[in-house]
Order: structure tokens, then C-alpha cells, then sequence
């Protein structure tokens, strides 16, 4: 088993599905936290100056779902084929470009849940309907069906930290199916352990 | 490979989709090359699982986000290394690529700003991540990641664009520069460059 290591800030944001992959797969890893503060001196210690980025026996991969992929493949959360693999990759995508829609940085406040409210009527929900249709068409509680895969993981992680961050934390109301579907993954073992002992972070 | 029955379907524009396109040239696969005129495409919107393009159908299933299809494909066609590590090299690196293109003011409909945003993307930004590229494939070796990936593709590919629209953008990078006239010149990929739609 390689020595792992994760950098990042001490925040979920990117670097959260990384950390519950490794929860899941109960394998050990050093879970870094850099302050703001520290950041500018290890900054040019990582291949693109920026994070998360996972250390493997020293060799670096940065991009954050680079690594979500990377670990998947490793703890053999990626659906057990390359065609499954690919459509766990498609849903990955496919969510990362819908949320990435919302504009954190608007100052304006009622401007912000304004664009926040169309981002989720426009792009967000519309998408985790069709999540919820996949659920039901492959027979499961997770989107590949019974078994759960990295993706699961990915959502949960998404809503996890959209939950907290938006003012009105109540996304999968809507979504039934997608609400069991994190009940579940929140049950699993190594992640109840982690979601009991992670430190707390703002978002 | 007769086994895969495939089924590439995009607009009439290369995209990322040309990285599949090239490596699916180069291993010799067929593949039916379907682009959709734009004005067809409010039709068939809702026919696609998520109401977008690209989409890869492959023996009745359909795969959508160019970068799942160009992963996909790389595994079907060789191209993602020899390893776990390998293979998650390219992809970061692949993903830098990405991240090049995507900083281009695709959906500015003011030609100024357009215009002055894309400028400062070419002396500023752009050049400081081919740097980096360039650091990673002088690490790499012969190739990004010691052999031939997807991530040559792709560096072809983004490069290829950035040389339509800045002629020396690549000169501050020569082995970046060289690199993509190699992968060019692999002869299983120079053949589609001078076939395909778009040319070179």
C-alpha cells in the first residue's frame, strides 16, 4: 500500500470527496491543513501552486478530480469496468459543472439569492431529477445500482457542503431517492466514523 | 475491437472530443462520426440523457462529458498509461489543458471584451501555465508521463488552438513547442490530421 497524503486548507470544499474515499476504503492517509497563513510558503511546493493535491510515495497528483478518479480506481469504488468507470466519470462531471454554475463570489447579497435561486431552478435541480431517474433505472440505492461506487460519495460530499454554506440548506427536498441515497452513504461505516471525528470546518 | 460498436456525436467542431477522435484514428478503431448541424440540435436536445453534447454511445449505452468520453476512450484505445499513477498523471495533466481552454471567453457576446479578455489570456495566464506544462513534461521524459497518453493528445490539441491565435505563444515553451509537432508527426495521427474536418 503506498503512503498517501493529502493537502489542502481546513476547509471540506474539493478536498472532502477525497477524504471520504478514503474512509470509505479504510485506508490511512496524512490529512494536511494549511492555514492562509501558511499557504504562501508551500505554495511552490506543489506542481500547479494550487490544492488539494494527493502525495503517493512523493509523487504528486494535483487537480482534485484527477484524484477522486485516481482513488476510485485504487479502492475499487469505480464500478469494476471501464464502461462503468466511464459513467460514474460522466455523473462526476456533469454535477461539478452544474454546481460550479454558482457564483460565491457576488457580494451583493440580494443579488447573490437571486442568482443562487436561478442557478438551482436552471441547471441544479433539473439535474439531480435525472440522477434520481438513473437511481430508479438501475435498480438501486446508488447510481450504479446496489453497489455503492465513488460517485455516491461525490454527491453526498457536493450536497454535504452546499448544505451548510447556503442559507437555506434544504436542497434535496425535492429528491427523495437522492435523500436516501446519502442517508445511506452517511451510514457506512468508515464514514459515520469520519463524519463523527473530522474536524469542523466552516464549509 | 469489433466487439465496440461506437458512436461519437458532437456539433460540426473539433473540441475536446478531437483527443477521442485522434485516438480512435490511431488504434485504427471505426467509429461512426456523427456532427449535428447547430440549427438541428434544439430537436435533439431532449433525447440526450443530460440535454447535451458531446455523447459516446457505445453497444446501446450513452456516455456524455467530453472529458468521461476522452477517459473512456483512452482506456479502450491504450492511451492511459500503465498504471494507476500513469493514468492519473495524464488525466491532471490532461485536465491543465482543460483548464487552458476553458479560460477563453467562449460565451462573451461583447467582441471588445471578448476581444481585450482573450489578449490578456495570451500574455498573462496562458503562458505562465504552459511553464508548468513544460516543467511536467520535462519530468515526463520522452512523453508527460514516460509514455504516449492521452495527455500528448490533449497538449496537441490545446496547443494546435493557441497557435490559431497567437503564432509565437509557444516560443517561450520550445520543448512544449517541439513536443506537439512530435505527437503531429506519429504516423497513425499525422494520417487523421490531414483528413479530417477542420483539418490541421
Amino acid at each position: 500500500m503506498p503512503t498517501y497524503k493529502l493537502c489542502y486548507f481546513n476547509i471540506r470544499g474539493y478536498a472532502e470527496m477525497c477524504r471520504l474515499l478514503f474512509a470509505e476504503a479504510g485506508v490511512e492517509y496524512e490529512d494536511i491543513r494549511y492555514t492562509r497563513e501558511e499557504w504562501p510558503e508551500h505554495k511552490p511546493e506543489m506542481l500547479f501552486g494550487q490544492m488539494p493535491v494527493l502525495f503517493v510515495d512523493g509523487e504528486q497528483i494535483a487537480h482534485s478530480r484527477a484524484i477522486v478518479r485516481y482513488l476510485a480506481r485504487e479502492f475499487k469504488l469505480d464500478g469494476g469496468n471501464s464502461l462503468n468507470a466511464a459513467k460514474c466519470d460522466m455523473w462526476g462531471e456533469v454535477l461539478y459543472e452544474a454546481f460550479s454554475k454558482i457564483s460565491f463570489s457576488e457580494e451583493d447579497e440580494a443579488k447573490k439569492v437571486q442568482l443562487m435561486a436561478s442557478v438551482f431552478k436552471e441547471h441544479i435541480h433539473p439535474k439531480l431529477y435525472k440522477y434520481e431517474k438513473i437511481i430508479k433505472e438501475n435498480g438501486g440505492t446508488y447510481l450504479l445500482g446496489e453497489k455503492i461506487s465513488g460517485i455516491d460519495i461525490v454527491m453526498f460530499s457536493t450536497l454535504d457542503v452546499l448544505n451548510d454554506y447556503l442559507p437555506d440548506g434544504k436542497i434535496l427536498e425535492q429528491h427523495p431517492t437522492l435523500k436516501i441515497l446519502v442517508e445511506e452513504v452517511k451510514k457506512r461505516p468508515g464514514i459515520a466514523k469520519w463524519l463523527k471525528e473530522r474536524p469542523a470546518a466552516e464549509y | 475491437m469489433s466487439q465496440y460498436r461506437l458512436k461519437l456525436i458532437y456539433f460540426p467542431h473539433m473540441g475536446r472530443e478531437e483527443i477521442a477522435r485522434v485516438m480512435l484514428a490511431y488504434a485504427g478503431m471505426e467509429y461512426e462520426d456523427v456532427r449535428i448541424p447547430y440549427a438541428k440540435w434544439p430537436e435533439m436536445k431532449p433525447t440526450m440523457p443530460f440535454s447535451q453534447l458531446p455523447v459516446l454511445e457505445v453497444n446501446g449505452h450513452t456516455i456524455c462529458q467530453s472529458g468521461a468520453i476522452v477517459r473512456y476512450i483512452a482506456k479502450l484505445c491504450g492511451f492511459n498509461g500503465s498504471d494507476f499513477i500513469q493514468e492519473a498523471k495524464a488525466d491532471m495533466i490532461c485536465e491543465c489543458c482543460f483548464d487552458i481552454m476553458m479560460r477563453f471567453p467562449w460565451t462573451e457576446e461583447n467582441e471588445q471584451k471578448k476581444k481585450e479578455v482573450t489578449e490578456k489570456l495570451l500574455l498573462g495566464s496562458i503562458p505562465d501555465s504552459l511553464k508548468q506544462l513544460e516543467v511536467m513534461l520535462t519530468n515526463g521524459g520522452e512523453y508527460f508521463v514516460g509514455k504516449l497518453t492521452y495527455a500528448d493528445v490533449a497538449l496537441m490539441n490545446a496547443g494546435q488552438y493557441l497557435l490559431e491565435q497567437k503564432e509565437d505563444i509557444l516560443d517561450a515553451t520550445p520543448k512544449l513547442k517541439e513536443h506537439l509537432r512530435k505527437i503531429e508527426n506519429i504516423p497513425g495521427i499525422a494520417k487523421w490530421l490531414s483528413v479530417r474536418p477542420g483539418g490541421k
